[in-house]
């Protein structure tokens, strides 16, 4: 943001928190506004105080106003909505808090950094030391800026704009997506939204993003798009994909030795049961729906991991090792 | 406006209160706390400084500044220094959404973090519909790994100081140890959960995989190693004495799949449509069965060692089959 506006939205702020009552157009134009800039009170002026009465507003800091007289506005903030109140929390909520979201601060993205700054307000009477990093998160740093931007337009149901990597056909495309949701699977995030492109909702990695991400229409107030009724982030996310039976799902038959039996849990199949042997190791029932990427995950165990049936599952993993 | 200006003001406007309320603050501790780099903070202090009316005299604007001695020092803040800004709708929806997951993942405090939660809530009031629509829209789950007992373990050991008794899988050498640590930190990435801890068998911090852990038990500590957590990043190799530089050569396909998996790998595409593909690693053992999967499409270069040990381990695989 350029210097000059950034003082005089401070400045806006500043003056109005201090008079602390109505105060008129014509006391805000002499007081903040630059008078080189702003010799009087016209269509210029007039465009530019609205635009930082909405910037505020976007930033939380409602200026209101209220009919004085006949023609004649007042405007103010109201202390009351806009400093933090003192939240009564008990040491427990408080130190329970503190550690969630200093978790949270670890994401290193757009998400750690609203939990810092929610953090450093709710810290603000009484700083908690207790469990300082004791339980943190770490996720890759790579996606943090587009992050930002994808929150902003599902915050405010704007379209976005970005070059996308479909690494099936090993080409970026341009791409407009209304963003519906935001989710997090092993670390990597995800967006599920309504891409123009193909009409219809689809699902993308935000890793895979190769552009900047942009708000396509960053000027205008109204929303893009409304999300549709009965959106579910969760569905969205894989968990039903997963958990719809389709009779094309290839039954198998794993063996874990003891060490690897806390690895089981995959993306490409779905876990029927779960037998524990008497030397620890572990068979597990498999209904499997991708069989490529199944193979390539068993294979990255090495020895440690055993197909048992069905055979073709078995050639298809010797096929695949190679080494002819 | 962008949220990164909204943004910006809030980082702003709360350094104002913070700096107010400590008087004496050290420009370093605020740029820890805030999260930002000393450029950045040197940025906000010019572009607050001599912010305020502009019809007044300098004397009655702001004026902030970073003095000899490296403290930060905001005089004629007036009101806005006064306390905090109350939350942002943005903020508002991290507190609802992270902590949501975390508690769904377990997290130690649940009960008293659903409380607090609630008091934030009637705090937000008017715009809690907001929240609530958008925490509809962002799913953070945190672990995948079945691993949750170890998890309650480790929070008990690390809550009463206690150490703890572990049986652990060591890939390199295909065994189990016995191990007794001292815990210092659990740590969740890529969707696993890690202890950090001293471990009294190599006598040093080590970060231990919750997933390869058979056993565990809490035992009474005699004296404490206490020591913070080292800040390197779980699962990323540094390049130290022991690292190996790996030279892959792959077909195109399997290059961009690397890539994708392992985020440290570097790829440079060849003239014949082939990719050369770069990684330092401490754990060959892992890196020659990953590399199973590409089958013939992938050549080890360099080291020899692990062209010896893939070639190994395709023999023992095919072994496994009595092929």
């Amino acid at each position: 943001m350029k210097q000059d506006k950034a003082k005089r939205l401070v400045g806006l702020t500043s003056f109005l928190l201090d008079r602390n009552e109505l105060v008129t157009l014509d006391e805000i134009h002499a007081e903040v506004y630059d008078r080189d800039q702003y010799p009087h009170i016209d269509d210029a002026f007039t465009k530019c105080f609205e635009r930082d009465k909405d910037d505020l507003r976007d930033a939380g800091i409602n200026i209101e106003a209220v009919y004085i007289d006949e023609g004649v506005v007042g405007y103010t903030i109201r202390t009351k909505q806009y400093f933090l109140p003192k939240i009564p929390l008990t040491p427990e909520e408080r130190v329970s808090l503190a550690m969630a979201l200093r978790f949270l601060m670890g994401m290193d993205n757009s998400f750690s950094e609203l939990a810092r700054s929610a953090l450093l307000k709710l810290e603000f009477d009484e700083y908690v030391e207790e469990g300082i990093a004791t339980v943190a998160c770490y996720d890759p740093p790579s996606e943090g800026k587009n992050l930002t931007v994808i929150v902003e337009g599902l915050t405010r149901c704007k379209d976005i704009q970005f070059e996308y990597h479909t690494p099936e056909r090993d080409v970026a495309v341009k791409r407009v997506v209304s963003p519906y949701g935001v989710y997090r699977r092993d670390g990597a995030y995800y967006m599920v939204g309504h891409c123009h492109l193909r009409n219809e909702v689809r699902r993308f990695k935000i890793d895979r993003i190769v552009s900047g991400v942009k708000i396509l229409r960053p000027f205008a107030k109204e929303p893009d798009f409304e999300v549709p009724d009965g959106f579910d982030i969760q569905a969205d996310a894989g968990e039903k994909w997963l958990k719809t039976k389709d009779p094309q799902d290839v039954p198998a038959k794993v063996k874990f030795e003891p060490h690897r039996s806390l690895d089981f849990a995959n993306k490409f199949a779905n876990v029927e049961s779960t037998e524990k042997q008497e030397d620890e190791s572990l068979i597990v029932t498999y209904r499997v729906k991708k069989m490529d990427e199944f193979v390539g995950w068993l294979l990255k165990f090495g020895t440690s991991v055993k197909v048992i049936s069905p055979e073709n599952l078995v050639d298809a993993l010797l096929e695949r090792v190679g080494g002819k | 406006m962008s949220s990164k200006t909204s943004r910006w003001l809030n980082n702003i406007l709360l350094m104002v209160s913070i700096v107010t309320k400590e008087e004496y603050i050290q420009a370093d501790e605020l740029c820890e706390r805030m999260g930002v780099s000393r450029e950045e903070l040197e940025g906000d202090i010019q572009a607050l400084n001599f912010s305020g009316t502009g019809d007044m005299t300098p004397y009655d604007m702001i004026s902030a500044e970073i003095d000899e001695d490296g403290y930060v020092h905001i005089e004629m803040a007036g009101g806005i220094g006064r306390r905090p800004l109350k939350l942002t709708l943005e903020e508002g929806v991290i507190i609802q959404a992270g902590c949501e997951a975390l508690m769904k993942s377990g997290f130690r405090g649940s009960e008293a973090l659903s409380s607090a939660l609630g008091k934030i809530q009637s705090q937000l009031q008017d715009r809690m519909d907001d929240v609530e629509e958008i925490v509809g829209r962002i799913d953070l789950t945190v672990g995948i790994d079945a691993t949750e007992d170890w998890q309650k373990k480790i929070r008990q050991a690390l809550d009463g100081g206690k150490n703890l008794k572990i049986e652990y899988y060591t890939e390199s050498r295909d065994d189990f140890t016995d191990r007794v640590v001292e815990p210092v930190a659990l740590r969740n990435a890529y969707g696993y959960w890690y202890l950090t801890a001293w471990c009294y068998l190599r006598n040093e911090q080590r970060v231990f995989k919750l997933n390869r852990i058979k056993s565990m038990k809490i035992v009474p500590r005699k004296e404490s190693h206490a020591c913070e957590v080292k800040e390197q990043a779980i699962g990323e190799a540094g390049i130290g004495k022991q690292s190996h530089h790996v030279k892959l050569v792959m077909d195109e396909k399997s290059g961009r799949e690397i890539a994708e998996e392992i985020k440290v790998a570097k790829v440079t595409e060849n003239p014949n449509g082939s990719v050369t593909v770069r990684i330092n690693t401490k754990n060959l053992e892992w890196l020659s069965n990953y590399l199973l999967k590409f089958g013939d499409s992938c050549t080890v270069e360099s080291p020899t060692k692990l062209f010896s040990m893939v070639k190994e381990n395709r023999k023992r695989v095919k072994a496994l089959y009595g092929r």
